[in-house]
């Protein structure tokens, strides 16, 4: 056992406090998320009042340049943020878990190339993969999520290479083998559990990562046009104005902050969750 | 009688160094065999090359036959049902045999099923699993069967590596130093519960160790191997009574300077 596991057997006893802090980040956003399917104080697309107002009791964070309600389009950029944030990892946890494995059991040069080609698909920033491909397909949601899923998957694949093959020399893979599993079952049974725990942390952070990298798309203007604005279209209008109308800025910044924070916060906290040897003994 | 393992001129080597050279040895149906020597006289290796697990990279000649099949040219399906079924291992290290992931029934479980599955047998996986719990001496079986690998001792822990062997039902057990990670009184626990356990079944043993007592004490034959080569063979008391090669002689003295050693200080 290692010496950090017998450090802190009792740690996760009491309800831990970075897991709550977490839930509540992240499920503010989802309530406000799916309240934005039934119900948003404003027509996103009607001008609502003046234009540029400061926030008042009718406009809790002001309205834009043409007059809509800007908590609206806040509230609506929560959905935009969640929906990047899972379609990203859907997309580039399966890709990456797919290749990853394979890499795990690739020998020889095989496994050196993949490991290569992953090294150097790592090499280029996640927002430069999402560009290149935003560009060759046309700037709109999908193509956004689809990009960042794919800019994902290489981290992916090659946390879970390494995880694999951590877990494919163990005794017990050996043993299971000795009893006659075939490969299909080991990985199943044996190989994806353990590194699960790794892995869901893992895509908790690349959450958060998706959803700045979307922000920097749309903040580019290679994001969803409007009325879908993510906060990164809403934070590039804002520049215009930002000395004039600062909380058109300071809004959309506020809420990637804080559901970014508060993925993060849920990842730490689920770490000692999922991994039953970090529970305390019985 | 066709044996259920017989190696012919085995021969490891990774790169061009040899790990294991021309060695032969045969283990009839009920045979108990012993394989001792010192650490990378190449024991373990040996045991893997006998169900075909030989770690890649290294490069294998001569031949191994599991119940007259060639594993060391066969590919994986022929091996998964060769496997378990002719032949299952115990591991040395009781903690890193078991998933830590996984509930200890489950994971005899899963061997239960497989095998279960196999033979095309219907049956009750969750009493099958007690019950072999039972067979291996674990008091609680319930507890045990609901607690992670972490949660239950050294002992128990190779205790229930034993029984998800024997859920294999194999003719053939291969005990690779299953006693040298455990404590003194531990290791004749779990020493007596194996012997019974063949004795009962009958299957046959391979028993890997290092430690010439306990080969003795479990074993009609034995192989006594140094740098991958053999020293010498045959029946334990022969062997082991009056030895022929210098290094037998030598492994012979040195158990009885410790027993008298302790002895004397008694």
């Amino acid at each position: 056992m290692t010496p950090v596991a017998e450090a802190g057997p009792s740690r996760p006893d009491r309800p831990s406090l970075t897991l709550a802090a977490g839930l509540l980040l992240v499920g503010l956003h989802v309530l406000v998320a799916l309240l934005t399917l039934v119900w948003t104080p404003y027509d996103p697309t009607a001008l609502a009042g003046m234009r540029l107002e400061p926030p008042s009791l009718l406009h809790w964070a002001g309205t834009d340049r043409l007059g809509r309600d800007f908590f609206t389009a806040i509230m609506i950029g929560s959905r935009i943020a969640l929906l990047v944030g899972l379609g990203a990892i859907a997309i580039g946890g399966a890709i990456g878990v797919i290749l990853g494995l394979l890499a795990a059991f690739a020998q020889r040069f095989a496994d050196d190339a993949l490991a290569a080609a992953l090294d150097i698909l790592i090499a280029f920033p996640t927002l430069l993969i999402a560009m290149l491909v935003v560009a060759a397909s046309g700037a709109s949601l999908g193509s956004s999520v689809l990009a960042l899923g794919i800019a994902l998957s290489a981290v992916v694949a090659r946390l879970t290479r390494i995880l694999a093959k951590r877990v494919l020399v163990m005794d017990f893979i050996t043993a299971a083998r000795t009893s006659g599993a075939t490969w299909p079952a080991i990985v199943v049974e044996h190989v994806l559990p353990n590194i699960w725990p790794t892995l869901a942390i893992n895509f908790a952070l690349q959450f958060g990562i998706a959803v700045v990298a979307e922000a920097s798309l749309s903040y580019l203007g290679l994001g969803a046009p409007p009325p879908n604005a993510s906060w990164g279209s809403l934070l590039q209008e804002a520049q215009g104005t930002v000395y004039t109308a600062p909380i058109a800025a300071i809004a959309p910044g506020l809420a990637l902050v804080s559901l970014v924070i508060g993925v993060n916060l849920l990842a730490d906290g689920l770490r000692d969750v999922v991994d039953p040897t970090r529970r305390a003994a019985r | 009688m066709t044996p259920l393992l017989s190696i012919e001129g085995l021969t490891i080597r990774a790169g061009a160094r040899p790990l294991i050279s021309d060695l032969a040895l045969t283990v009839e149906p009920g045979q108990r065999l012993g394989l001792i020597g010192e650490s990378g006289s190449g024991k373990s290796l040996t045991a893997l090359a006998a169900i075909g697990l030989l770690p890649r990279g290294l490069a294998a000649g001569g031949s191994v036959r599991l119940s007259g099949t060639d594993v060391l040219p066969a590919g994986d399906r022929v091996l998964s049902r060769l496997r378990g079924a002719v032949a299952a291992t115990v591991f040395q290290e009781p903690l890193t045999a078991l998933d830590p992931l996984m509930r200890v029934g489950r994971q005899v479980g899963e061997v239960v099923r497989r095998q279960a599955g196999r033979d095309g047998r219907r049956i009750e996986v969750g009493r099958e699993v007690r019950g072999l719990l039972e067979q291996v001496a674990l008091e609680e079986p319930d507890r045990i069967a609901s607690a992670f690998p972490h949660q239950i001792s050294g002992g128990q822990r190779q205790r229930v590596a034993i029984a998800m062997a024997l859920a294999c039902r194999p003719q053939l057990l291969i005990a690779d130093e299953p006693t040298t990670a455990l404590d003194v009184t531990t290791q004749a626990a779990v020493l007596k519960l194996l012997d019974g356990l063949v004795r009962d079944r009958g299957m046959a043993l391979l028993f890997i160790s290092h430690d010439l007592p306990v080969v003795a004490g479990v074993v009609d034959d034995v192989v006594v191997m140094r740098q991958g080569r053999t020293v010498e063979s045959g029946p334990v008391a022969r062997v082991f009574g009056a030895p022929e090669a210098d290094y037998t002689r030598d492994l012979v003295a040195a158990a009885r300077a410790f027993d008298a050693g302790i002895e004397a200080a008694a």
